[in-house]
């Protein structure tokens, strides 16, 4: 059995599976992509050298979509203060209230 | 000087199943457009306000019963107006419109007179019945201070498409029921 690099297994079956509770960085928005690569390496179209590189081009990927993430959580996080500040100013609760109910009588 | 605005409709009894009440209401607005408090808003649950410079004579459900005499006055000295109120919205609309299915066509006769209160000289005048009758609610006018001081006012006459809950919360006002 071959150990991958990324916790990937490859036992050189084409029907090989990947074990339980593998420490995958396979890139969570495109999972299409690790499957093929999975499947072609299977088949031998590729070379484990080959699946390597594509491999780490996708965790590359998935490093900067991490941190493109990272800085949009940062930007939300910092603008969450202002907003709340921003709704204490101008909520509905500093309106004036008032009633149009009328009286029976 | 001191204007009074004046609102006084007619009931049709043959047509209607049910009194239809029209209310005037003045909303006394600061330089952004919305009214500081509560007492800004002046109708039949709040009867003075503008620090005593805008009162309501009393709500009407029923419409007049002497010929063109006003209904529901809404009294406005104009030398007493607060500097924080730079203008004055006076809006008509019918109570409960959208309950009852009523509209302004649905009465025989309405009308608006904005006069001196002094003179009782009429300054201008709108006939409700016929050019707002598919509607409930309308701008009648608005007093507007000028650099000067003076206050003029300026006729309106418009539609609304809402309500007068609909008008607190277009002038800042949360409406609690």
């Amino acid at each position: 059995m071959f150990c991958g690099i990324n916790g990937l297994f490859y036992t050189g079956r084409p029907d090989y599976r990947e074990p339980a509770n593998t420490n995958s960085t396979a890139n969570p928005n495109n999972p299409d992509a690790l499957q093929t690569l999975k499947l072609r390496l299977a088949k031998g179209e590729i070379t484990v050298e080959e699946y390597s590189e594509m491999i780490q081009i996708l965790s590359g990927n998935e490093a900067l979509i991490a941190k493109k993430d990272h800085h949009l959580l940062e930007a939300s996080d910092a603008e969450q203060p202002r907003k709340a500040a921003e709704r204490t100013l101008i909520g509905e609760s500093k309106k004036p209230r008032v009633s149009l109910r009328k009286s029976l009588v | 000087m001191v204007i009074e605005v004046g609102l006084g409709w007619k009931l049709n009894k043959d047509s209607l199943d049910e009194d239809i009440d029209i209310d005037l209401t003045g909303f006394l607005l600061n330089e952004k457009g919305t009214v500081n408090s509560e007492d800004d808003l002046i109708f039949y649950n709040n009867p003075s306000g503008g620090m005593g410079s805008v009162s309501f004579m009393g709500d009407n459900k029923i419409g007049y019963t002497e010929e063109k005499k006003a209904s529901e006055k809404i009294v406005i000295n104009l030398n007493s107006i607060p500097d924080y109120i730079t203008r004055i919205v006076i809006a008509v609309t019918i109570h409960e419109a959208k309950i009852r299915k009523q509209n302004f066509g649905m009465i025989s006769s309405a009308f608006v007179k904005v006069l001196e209160h002094e003179k009782n000289q009429v300054l201008m005048e709108y006939d409700l019945s016929e050019d707002f009758s598919l509607n409930t609610a309308m701008y009648v006018g608005e007093l507007q201070r000028q650099e000067t001081g003076d206050f003029s006012f300026k006729p309106l006459g418009t539609i609304f498409p809402g309500t007068l809950g609909d008008l607190c919360n277009k002038f800042g006002l949360n409406v609690i029921d």
